[in-house]
């Protein structure tokens, strides 16, 4: 038998997996430090991945959903009421609307003097009161509800019905708790009769401080001169789109006329939140990284100078250079590993505690929690695979030397 | 078993040293052989070149019939794996590893199962006396079970040939007299026993001397051990 007609004796993958194994575990400390710098920089990459990601979270909290999916457009001068019914109309068949009205302020914002009787209008028991108009579509678009009475609907203004709503506030002002037996307001010459006392409404509140009256009984209470405005719902995400397709909708004639009032994107600010935290993310995240392999690297390459006598006996013993190489190289693969579950745990760990004192909601993407020890095996890996040259280098002659 | 026709062997340099030259001469299976000779004589690069852990720059070598010089670093690794094993002055044992698992390491390179691996370091321990400190680390051993243990993880592998350089340098007396017989006791499984020392008394009890002197291997040792009687030990 020829020796080396034999096939070559192998320590194999597992051979040496498991004394690289052995090895990390019989010199803890070692290993656990030069594992703690990959951990840090790891660490650091899941806790701004995590804080981002809550931050997010805190930021999308933040939008009111109902102020996501309102829209408020202006237009028109006061003799010119370019916003009408029939561009409502024609609103509120756009995809995306969900309801919309017309409302405006009357007397512009100035109060108007109330009265119970009709004799009181210009007695010290006259109460002044806002005005608000609103069609019976915008009613039903803030989302008015009554504690007394009904809204009334379109129908109030087909047939000239002098009518108004007291908000809660209002009617409490004038001493009217119910609309049983029909109260009458007056306001100027005319007599407007309550049909409901409104409780609640989710936009436009300050409306319940007033009378709200329909577009006919405004107009003859305070004539068309009022900048008129259309309030839009939407559905969510639409806001942006209804925004700008709303002004040709109104008035295809003159739609430059007619300012749209869209809340802020949400996808936009959430996208600045985070293109300046995912840059320093990246920065950061190579930075620490960076400094992962170059500490695993000088850490290896003092372990192989200082295991100059066992790597050259390995080598007297049959280790070839590449199972050397892969000796090394699978310790530093090993520490990478495990700097990467250390630093995955550290980040979780960290991102919930701030988040806690940030009352966010700590968000974390799984995937990262699965992918840490994979990077941190590639750092390892890089990191090793200089000292692992080095190491293969080694003669036993010159290691052996007694 | 082992042939050497000229071997020389010479390391580049201003001006090139000659470690080695011309070396010729045999070695056969089982036989026990000793290497003499003053520091710098080229003792230890002798044993390099016939453990194969360097190469020689001319001559012919021959391993079991196969000349070596044209052996790839791979194959030259692995004819060294299973034919050769060594001890050196110093045990190099693994500090972190029990000294069963020292003796193992040697026998990685052998299609053993897990099991068989530690049953023949167990058995190669026991040989050397040192049975019940297999699950010692090496630093809580004397220098003797240390060497031992080297011993141990030597002749576990079962070599064709043992090479030895100075394996008693750090050793006491009556140490060194139970290491000897150990190395001595290798030869009963039929391998070839080679040993490096300039140790007299170690000297004088092998059968076969060869003595190096500036690079020349020669047959024999009388010059040497004539011109060290004054001393016992030499530097």
């Amino acid at each position: 038998m020829t020796p080396t007609q034999q096939a070559s004796p192998r320590v194999g993958v597992l051979g040496i997996t498991n004394d690289a194994a052995v090895g990390l575990v019989r010199r803890p400390a070692r290993t656990l430090l030069c594992a703690l710098a990959t951990a840090v920089a790891i660490a650091a990459f899941v806790t701004i991945n995590g804080l981002t990601e809550s931050a997010r979270g805190a930021v999308s909290a933040s939008f009111n959903v109902l102020r996501a999916t309102t829209v408020q457009f202006t237009g028109g001068t006061s003799h010119d009421p370019i916003l009408s019914e029939q561009g409502v109309g024609r609103l509120r068949r756009l995809n995306g609307t969900i309801d919309a009205g017309l409302l405006w302020s009357l007397n512009q914002g100035q109060p108007i003097n109330v009265a119970r009787g009709p004799d009181e209008q210009d007695s010290s028991t006259a109460t002044p009161l806002a005005f608000t108009s609103m069609s019976a579509s915008a009613l039903t678009t803030i989302g008015a509800t009554t504690s007394s009475g009904r809204l009334y609907d379109t129908g109030a203004d087909l047939h000239h019905e002098m009518v108004a709503l007291l908000g809660a506030s209002a009617a409490a002002q004038l001493g009217i708790t119910s609309v049983i037996g029909s109260p009458a307001i007056f306001v100027g010459r005319s007599s407007l009769t309550v049909l409901g006392i409104v409780r609640s409404a989710q936009q436009e509140d300050q409306a319940l401080l007033g009378v709200i009256v329909p577009p006919y009984a405004a107009a003859v209470i305070a004539g068309t001169r009022d900048q008129r405005q259309v309030i839009a719902r939407t559905t969510p995400g639409a806001a942006q789109l209804i925004g700008r397709q709303g002004p040709y909708a109104l008035d295809p004639y003159e739609p430059g006329e007619i300012t749209a009032e869209v809340p802020p994107d949400p996808s936009t600010l959430k996208a600045s939140v985070e293109k300046s935290i995912t840059t320093l993310l990246g920065l950061l995240g190579l930075a620490g990284l960076g400094v992962g392999i170059l500490t695993i690297t000088s850490i290896t390459m003092l372990s192989v100078s200082q295991r100059r006598s066992e790597i050259g006996l390995r080598r007297a013993i049959g280790y070839s250079r590449r199972e050397i190489a892969g000796l090394i190289a699978t310790e530093a693969a090993g520490v990478g590993i495990l700097g990467g579950i250390l630093g995955v745990a550290i980040g979780v760990i960290t991102t919930v505690v701030v988040a806690q004192t940030r009352s966010w909601t700590p968000v974390l993407a799984t995937g990262l929690v699965a992918v840490a020890p994979i990077i941190g095996l590639l750092v390892g890996m890089l990191a090793g695979a200089y000292p692992a040259i080095q190491a293969t280098r080694i003669t036993p002659m010159s290691a052996l030397r007694s | 078993m082992l042939s050497l026709t000229a071997v020389g062997k010479t390391f580049p340099g201003s001006p090139p040293v000659h470690a080695l030259r011309a070396a010729t001469f045999r070695v056969h299976p089982g036989e026990v052989l000793g290497i003499v000779g003053r520091s710098g004589s080229g003792k230890s690069t002798l044993l390099n070149v016939l453990g194969l852990l360097d190469v020689h720059t001319t001559g012919n070598y021959c391993v079991h019939g196969q000349d070596v010089s044209a052996l790839s670093d791979r194959h030259r690794t692995a004819l060294r794996a299973h034919f050769f094993a060594f001890i050196f002055q110093q045990s190099f044992l693994l500090a972190d590893r029990t000294a069963r698992e020292n003796v193992e390491i040697a026998l990685r390179l052998q299609p053993l199962t897990r099991r068989e691996r530690r049953d023949r370091a167990a058995a190669a321990l026991e040989r050397v006396g040192l049975a019940n400190r297999s699950a010692f680390l090496p630093h809580t051993l004397s220098g003797g079970e240390s060497q031992r243990v080297a011993i141990a993880r030597a002749i576990a592998s079962e070599p064709r040939v043992l090479l030895c350089d100075e394996p008693t340098g750090n050793l006491d007396e009556r140490t060194t007299a139970e290491v000897v017989d150990l190395l001595l006791g290798a030869q009963a499984t039929g391998a070839a026993v080679i040993i490096v020392t300039h140790d007299l008394v170690i000297a004088r009890s092998l059968p076969r001397l060869l003595s190096v002197r500036d690079g020349h291997v020669t047959e024999g040792a009388e010059s040497f051990l004539a011109t060290a009687t004054d001393q016992n030990m030499l530097a």
